[in-house]
Formats: structure tokens, C-alpha cells, sequence
């Protein structure tokens, strides 16, 4: 409870105030369709948020981020399909994700920078031939069918328990960030972002706080994941590994403002609505060009975001009201 | 599986095809990276467009086969300056910026640059893997006792000998080439020769691109290129980049090698067949597991 404290106390209600409409929201006046809009939306936000721990607290962009949202859905389908009890594949599949971070950070933090992400890029198209390989492809559906990388479950498409999940897990990653934001952890990784080198020279274990980051970030996305196929019921390798959705939470944090907590929650509902062609239609087959053309945008205009963008603003007005005051003083005097 | 000489000749030829297209994708996108410090995500798709425009060369026009073997020769240099515009219009405003907005600006911008042309390329010409067709050229089938051969993958691989063969030329003897190599020794130095750095950067950009394009060249004439292959060939030439080392140009010559023949092995032996497309991953992960160096060493900054 402390650090929603920190928050301030407008932020605070606003968040409380919005919290309790997404909680009654389906029980009193939403439609299915609204929910899983929603739904949806939430998901993106968690991804974006845990994408952001790598990429705006850390430093390290991770383009590979969906990889671990996409083990978590194929793992705990396979399992499920198994006839594993729920509860137990989806822990189960919890644990295969953050292993596979744990063990992919040792190969892949010997690299920094631009081929970290494209190293880590890489990785969602390993995935796709994996999934939709011959040895994985008989486990994906209940019937044992050769399925091309479509994974199958029948859990009844619990709607609303899974629109519930999601936003407890929205406000958990939301908790975790503030968490971090504020405190020793949180330090170590701004320390790492500025400069990794001197943060080892000062004593920092760089490794194991990269390491503690990505296996955090991983097992959000693969939290949301398992969540995902559960609610859903149907995946598909083409679109879970696929390079366009890869750009999604990066997209989603950097149009925000990344680094920060409020920027990627921006960020994905503006990003979300775009993508869903309300704010303007996008012709079929678009999406990668229309996805490209804000990564342009906000690469070449934004590199901070909305947030960037409203902090500027806000920094020019003081600046403004300041120097006119100095200058008044200036003309006062030389009048005399 | 019959091993006999003409499979195994065509397999060969097959790997130094894609060894080489590799080797010089690789070049142009380390070359960029050591002069410039940006890593051009869109690279692999100036290897799509050097594909098409050779591919719309050959198959719309009406010219006499010989010209049109010649014009694809030349037809690279043009993307000298379609890789210079690139970098002015698009690379050049972040550059101004801190180092790691630099990496994230130019990531977004590059690979945001990738999507639209891919999207853009696959509405107007259809997703599919696409190859110049021989009749257009005119080009033989050769044989030679049991090995036969498309002529059109010597005339590929022709055309990798010559462009490496340029390129060699063009760092060594002139003056651009040589302030490119001296660029990635010691940047502030030539600076203070009295070289625009920008300048320089701005050609190498150029190079780069029309190495890519080279490359797309070679593709289009034996393996075949398609719309969407353009991140895929970026993520294998920074494969190429990790295993070769970038501290000079031989390494992601050998690196591109090494990872085509790897590629090509893995194409012809049925059971691995599937796995081909993937090789320069798999390569990637194991570079990093054993030796993250890579052959010549250089650091992976």
C-alpha cells in the first residue's frame, strides 16, 4: 500500500476511481464484446509493462520479448492437452518459461546493445520453426492431429474469469514497477543503463540483475501467455511468433514513454486502438506497414513518448515563465 | 540419398552461392555498423528490392539478353545512392542524439522502415519466393560428363567474385574507401585530418545498401527472394557478423561462408531439411554459447 502512496494523491484516486470501474464494469454494465476489448487491452498493457523492465529501466531492448508470452501459450497447451489439471500445467508452464530465460540470458548477455535485440529478435523466428515443426505439431491439439503450428485447447472460453485474472495481473506488473522504480533494485538497473561498466566498478553484480530482470519480465509474458490460450482457446505459431506482433510491446512502451510506468499503459491503449483500426481504418494486410510507420514516427520525433513529449511541454512553459520573469527584474533595473 | 558427383557439385556450388550472398550482405551491414555505429535493420530488405528491380530488368523489358546480363552487373551502383538517401532522410536526425537513444531511435526507425516496405512490396508483388526465370536470359544448361549445372548460378556467382572484387579495389586504393577503414580504427583522427566524417558515413550507407543489393541481385538469379524475407536475412547477417567478427572485413567474409555452407548442409540432408532457414540462428546461439568473439574476434558492441 506504501507505494501507491508515493503516487500522489490525484494520480492515486484517478487509479483507484478507474480500478473499480474495470471491477464492476462487467458485472453491471458491459457487453461481451466490450470485455474482451478489455480483456485485450490488458494484455497488451501487461506486455508492455514487462517488456519495459528490460527495455526502459535496463537499458537492454529485448525484441524476443513475445517469445516468452508464446512458450507460456504453446507450453500450457501441450500440457493441458495432456490432460494435466489446469492449475498444474499452468504453473507448469510458468516454470518452463523462466527457465528458458534463465538459461537463454547466459548465451545471450554476451551481447549488448544492437545485437542483443536483434540476437534476441532471432529467437522469435527459432520459435516459429519449432512450433510448427514436426515434433511439437502431433502435442498441439486434444485429437493429435498434424496442426501447423495451431495449438488447441477446450477450456470452455471462460470469458470473464479470465478478464478478471488479467487485471489482477495488470495491477500486480503496475505494483511490481513502482516496486522496482523505488527502490535498490531499481537503482542497480537505472545504474546498468547508464553505464554498464562503471555500474561493475562500483560493485554491482550486473549479471545477476540482468538475470533477475529478464526472468521477471519472462514470467509476466508468460503469465499473460498461458492466460491468453486459456481465455482464448486457440493460438497459432504464425501470429505468437511472428516479427510484426514481436514489435508490439516495444511499440506499445516507446509511443508511451519508456522507463516510465504510465508511459507503456498510454502507450498500448493508444497503440491498441490503431491497431483496431478505430481512431482510422487500415486496409487489410497494412498492419506491418501501419506498425512501421509509427515505429518511424516515434523513433524519429518521439524517442520519449507521450510522456517525453508532455514532460517537454512542461518544461518549456517553466522555462518560459521563468526567463520573463527574470527578464522583468532586468528592465526594473536598468530603469533606475 | 544418392551421393554422387553431380549432387555433391550442385550442393558445393549451392553453399558458395549462399556463402557468398551472405558474405557480402554481411560486409555492407559491418562496414555500416564500424563507420557509421548504427545497425541498419532494414538491410535485409535492400536485399528484397535489389531482387525486384533486377527481377523487373529481366522479365519487363524487351532488351537483348546479353545487355540485360550486363545491366544486372550494374545495376547495384545506382543503390549507392538510394543507401545515401536513406541515411540522410532517416539515420541522419538521430544521430545528433545520447548513444542509447541512438540504438533505440535508430532500431525503431530502421525496423519500422522494414515493415512498410515489406508490407508495400508483398501488396504490389504477392509474398511468394520469387526467382528470374532462365528464358529470359537465354542462358544455357551446362553440363560437364554427369555434373550439370544452371548457368545461372555461375553467372551468381560470377557476379559475388566481382562485386568483392570491387569492393577490395574500393577500400584500399581510394580515398573514400581508405577513410572508411581508417573511420573504424580511430574515427576522431580522421576528423582531424580533415575528413567529414558525416560525408564518409553518408557513402558508407551508400556501399552498404548496394552490397545488399548485390546480394538481392545473386538471389534473384538462384535462390529466390520473397517479400517478407527481409528481417529474416537481417537477423542471419548479424549471424555472420557474431561468428566472423567485425574487428575487419574478413570476418563476416568467413563468418558468411561458414554459416552458408552450414545453411546449404542442412537444406540437402532430408532429415535437418526443415531446419535450413534457421541454420544462422542455431549458429548464432551456439557462436555465443562457445565462443562469442567469433573467428576474428572484435567486440560485439
Amino acid at each position: 500500500m506504501k507505494t501507491i502512496l508515493r503516487a500522489g494523491y490525484l494520480s492515486r484516486y484517478v487509479a483507484i476511481a478507474l480500478l473499480a470501474l474495470l471491477v464492476i464494469g462487467p458485472l453491471r454494465f458491459m457487453q461481451l464484446f466490450q470485455i474482451i476489448l478489455v480483456y485485450q487491452l490488458l494484455i497488451s498493457v501487461i506486455l508492455a509493462l514487462s517488456y519495459d523492465f528490460m527495455g526502459g529501466f535496463m537499458g537492454y531492448v529485448n525484441l524476443g520479448h513475445i517469445v516468452y508470452f508464446g512458450l507460456g501459450t504453446f507450453a500450457f497447451g501441450i500440457l493441458f492437452n495432456l490432460g494435466i489439471n489446469t492449475i498444474l500445467a499452468a504453473a507448469m508452464a510458468l516454470v518452463i518459461v523462466v527457465a528458458f530465460a534463465a538459461g537463454i540470458s547466459f548465451p545471450m548477455y554476451r551481447l549488448k546493445g544492437f545485437y542483443f535485440a536483434v540476437a534476441m529478435l532471432g529467437l522469435v523466428f527459432l520459435f516459429y520453426y519449432i512450433m510448427i515443426s514436426d515434433y511439437v505439431t502431433p502435442w498441439l491439439t486434444p485429437t493429435h492431429q498434424l496442426s501447423f503450428g495451431y495449438v488447441v485447447i477446450n477450456s470452455g472460453y471462460p470469458v470473464h474469469e479470465s478478464y478478471y485474472i488479467a487485471l489482477a495481473l495488470a495491477a500486480i506488473t503496475v505494483l511490481v514497477s513502482v516496486r522496482i522504480r523505488h527502490s535498490k533494485f531499481g537503482l542497480a538497473l537505472k545504474a546498468i543503463k547508464e553505464n554498464e561498466q562503471t555500474a561493475e566498478v562500483v560493485g554491482i553484480n550486473t549479471f545477476r540483475y540482468k538475470l533477475l530482470t529478464m526472468v521477471l519480465s519472462a514470467s509476466i509474458a508468460g503469465s499473460a501467455g498461458i492466460l491468453s490460450l486459456w481465455q482464448g482457446n486457440q493460438a497459432t505459431a504464425a501470429t505468437v511468433f511472428s516479427i510484426v506482433n514481436a514489435f508490439g510491446p516495444v511499440t506499445m512502451a516507446m509511443l508511451g514513454g519508456t522507463g516510465t510506468i504510465i508511459g507503456p499503459i498510454i502507450g498500448s491503449a493508444l497503440f491498441y486502438l490503431v491497431q483496431q483500426g478505430v481512431l482510422f481504418p487500415i486496409p487489410a494486410g497494412y498492419i506491418g506497414a501501419v506498425t512501421g510507420a509509427v515505429l518511424v514516427f516515434v523513433g524519429l520525433a518521439a524517442p520519449g513518448g507521450i510522456v517525453g513529449i508532455v514532460r517537454a511541454g512542461l518544461a518549456r512553459r517553466a522555462r518560459i515563465l521563468r526567463s520573463g520573469n527574470r527578464q522583468f527584474e532586468y528592465l526594473q533595473t536598468v530603469q533606475h | 540419398m544418392t551421393v554422387d558427383i553431380s549432387t555433391i557439385v550442385q550442393n558445393i556450388v549451392a553453399g558458395l552461392i549462399f556463402g557468398g550472398s551472405y558474405a557480402l550482405v554481411a560486409v555492407g551491414m559491418s562496414l555500416i555498423f564500424r563507420v557509421t555505429g548504427v545497425l541498419n535493420l532494414a538491410h535485409g530488405d535492400f536485399i528484397t528490392i535489389g531482387g525486384i528491380f533486377s527481377y523487373l530488368l529481366v522479365v519487363s523489358t524487351s532488351l537483348p539478353p546479353l545487355v540485360k546480363i550486363i545491366l544486372l552487373v550494374l545495376m547495384f551502383p545506382p543503390f549507392v545512392a538510394i543507401g545515401m538517401l536513406f541515411e540522410r532522410v532517416l539515420i541522419r536526425p538521430v544521430m545528433k542524439r545520447r548513444s542509447e537513444d541512438v540504438i533505440i531511435s535508430s532500431i525503431l526507425i530502421t525496423i519500422g522502415f522494414a515493415f512498410i516496405v515489406e508490407d508495400l512490396i508483398a501488396r504490389s508483388f504477392g509474398s511468394f519466393k520469387t526467382l528470374i526465370p532462365m528464358e529470359y536470359l537465354n542462358l544455357p544448361q551446362l553440363a560437364y560428363g554427369s555434373v550439370s549445372l544452371a548457368s545461372a548460378d555461375l553467372l551468381g556467382l560470377g557476379l559475388i567474385v566481382l562485386v568483392t572484387a570491387v569492393l577490395f579495389f574500393y577500400l584500399r586504393t581510394t580515398l573514400a574507401g581508405k577513410a572508411m577503414r581508417a573511420i573504424t580504427d580511430d574515427r576522431e583522427a580522421v576528423a582531424y585530418m580533415g575528413v567529414s566524417v558525416q560525408r564518409i558515413s553518408m557513402l558508407t550507407f551508400g556501399v552498404g545498401t548496394a552490397l545488399a543489393a548485390a546480394g538481392g541481385v545473386v538471389f534473384a538469379l538462384t535462390k529466390g527472394f520473397g517479400a517478407y524475407d527481409g528481417i529474416l536475412l537481417t537477423v542471419a547477417a548479424l549471424s555472420v557478423m557474431v561468428l566472423g567478427g567485425v574487428e575487419s572485413i574478413l570476418g563476416p567474409l568467413i563468418g558468411g561462408f561458414v554459416i552458408g555452407f552450414a545453411q546449404q548442409i542442412t537444406l540437402a540432408y532430408p532429415p535437418t531439411a526443415f531446419w535450413g532457414p534457421s541454420a544462422p540462428l542455431i549458429v548464432l546461439i551456439l557462436v555465443l554459447l562457445i565462443r562469442p568473439k567469433g573467428i576474428t574476434g572484435g567486440t560485439s558492441e
